[in-house]
């Protein structure tokens, strides 16, 4: 595992980076005050995304994550200032949000390891992806690369809602090619 | 007195070998002709006097009338009754009602099976039949015009002097006129039939014998000269039959269809059944990922694992590049 702030490697239960010393705690102080609400699977503090787009992308995130239990599936689009990284805000986010479906807010642990979340910086110009501890280890680094890379024309062209849609659409099918890996080696 | 009988036989004996000549269809290529029909009469071991050579015809001519100009008419009168007479001609009634019903029974029953009818002229073992090939031609061809035929000139009794034509549809005409096939395989056929005809078997009667000898041995030659596999020519049809074209691909196709309709039609709603079960189930399938018991990272409590960073922010950068331009950028101080 890689610490999200120095991108040094760190042991899988480690407390805190014994390079940079990062921690939840300390990397919250970073994202202070910021909008940690996901409505229906998105949260648009960049505000690229009109109501349409808004609505296509919540039915994308419904039809295609349907199929699978206990993943949360949501999209941040924002812009980071300095100082903020794609990776901390991830770790920070996926730790701190409060997914709400309808209205109504999500809770639990099981509801919190599930989660997964695409960013898109649209300031910075990177997209990344953050994921729960179900998810932990279960998609390779390379993986993740070529999920990524299924939006990468279409946000190179500045179509954030068409990029998403596409990375979702990779996303979908690394999971599935996931969940069968992760039974193979449950079952060994 | 004396002389003159003499000169009345030589030429009566001229002409019938002329005839015999003319009538075993040698007018391609005489040599081989004379060639092979020796070697066919030594494989059928019939009578040297079959083949008519100019020192038998004393035998031929002492027995035989010719046949004259009448009597012939009277054979090729009509073609057009030649169904109500049932595929025999018999105008000098040689045969008995019931024989005679027999006979046409038979060939009846070859026409139900076959393209190409059969019809008998039947003389008496007096005659001998006297005509040119060019006279013989024109006159079978003119009277079979419409239909293919199987022609025998049969001699009641005396099946080994009896001889045969094949009249089918030229092909290079389409189909409107009739030819004489003059083929080895032809002759082949009528003369072992008129030796098969010639052993008396009980209970049957020569021509019955070899009526249906020929029906069975022309089946392998209307195999060969008949293409169209749809019936023409029948005893049915001799008033004057349509020429049928043979099917084309997409009719073949569509009677393949029509035929196993209930077969394909099933395979497809199987297979489209087969199909959207796949589809539905692949659609509504779940996957659940095995829950871990995942040890805590920096005191997350949710998760702690952010793939690296992809860059969009250069066209002409390559992925691999952008991301190691996203990897490789200031992360700044907590």
């Amino acid at each position: 595992m890689k610490c999200p702030h120095c991108l040094e490697k760190i042991h899988d239960s480690a407390d805190d980076c014994p390079h940079c010393g990062s921690t939840l705690t300390r990397i919250n102080a970073l994202y202070q005050g910021s909008n940690t609400n996901i409505e229906n699977g998105i949260l648009d503090i960049a505000g690229v995304l009109n109501h349409a787009s808004r609505k296509q992308l919540h039915k994308a995130i419904q039809s295609q994550m349907k199929q699978f239990v206990g993943i949360n599936l949501a999209i941040s689009l924002i812009s980071l200032k300095n100082d903020q990284t794609l990776e901390t805000y991830g770790f920070w986010l996926i730790n701190k949000a409060v997914f709400h479906h309808n209205g109504s807010p999500q809770s639990g642990v099981e509801e919190g390891q599930g989660r997964v979340i695409i960013i898109v910086d649209v300031e910075n110009k990177q997209v990344g992806i953050s994921y729960g501890y179900l998810l932990d280890g279960c998609i390779r680094e390379k993986e993740n690369f070529n999920i990524l890379s299924a939006g990468h024309a279409s946000l190179l062209e500045g179509d954030m809602l068409q990029g998403s849609l596409l990375i979702i659409s990779s996303l979908k099918a690394h999971l599935i090619k996931a969940v069968a890996r992760s039974k193979k080696g449950h079952k060994k | 007195m004396k002389l003159l009988i003499h000169l009345q036989r030589t030429l009566s004996y001229s002409l019938i070998i002329w005839a015999g000549i003319t009538q075993l269809s040698l007018s391609q290529d005489r040599e081989a002709g004379l060639a092979r029909t020796h070697e066919i009469l030594t494989e059928l071991e019939l009578p040297t006097w079959f083949w008519a050579g100019a020192h038998q015809a004393d035998s031929i001519a002492h027995y035989h009338k010719l046949t004259s100009d009448d009597l012939l008419d009277q054979y090729f009168k009509n073609a057009a009754s030649l169904k109500a007479q049932g595929g025999i001609i018999d105008p000098q009634k040689i045969l008995e009602d019931e024989q005679l019903k027999t006979i046409q029974g038979l060939i009846a029953e070859h026409g139900e099976k076959s393209q190409i009818p059969m019809t008998v002229f039947l003389f008496t073992e007096e005659h001998s039949l006297a005509l040119k090939e060019d006279q013989l031609e024109e006159r079978l061809t003119s009277f079979f015009q419409k239909n293919n035929a199987l022609v025998t000139f049969y001699y009641h009794n005396e099946a080994l002097r009896s001889t045969g034509h094949l009249i089918i549809a030229d092909q290079t005409k389409d189909q409107t006129e009739r030819q004489i096939i003059k083929n080895w395989e032809v002759d082949e056929m009528f003369l072992k039939t008129a030796r098969d005809a010639s052993v008396p078997v009980d209970k049957f009667s020569q021509i019955e014998i070899y009526v249906t000898e020929l029906s069975k041995r022309s089946y392998w030659i209307e195999q060969k000269y008949i293409a169209s596999p749809l019936p023409q020519g029948n005893l049915a049809d001799l008033d004057g039959p349509a020429p049928v074209k043979p099917l084309t691909n997409l009719e073949h196709l569509s009677l393949f269809i029509e035929a196993h309709l209930l077969t394909i039609v099933g395979l497809a709603l199987t297979i489209t059944a087969i199909t959207w079960y796949y589809l539905w189930a692949k659609k509504w399938r779940k996957y659940v990922l095995p829950v871990k018991h995942m040890p805590r990272r920096l005191g997350a409590e949710f998760g702690a694992n952010v793939s690296t960073p992809l860059e969009f922010s250069d066209v002409k950068l390559s992925l691999a590049e952008q991301r190691e331009k996203a990897r490789n950028r200031d992360l700044g101080d907590l």
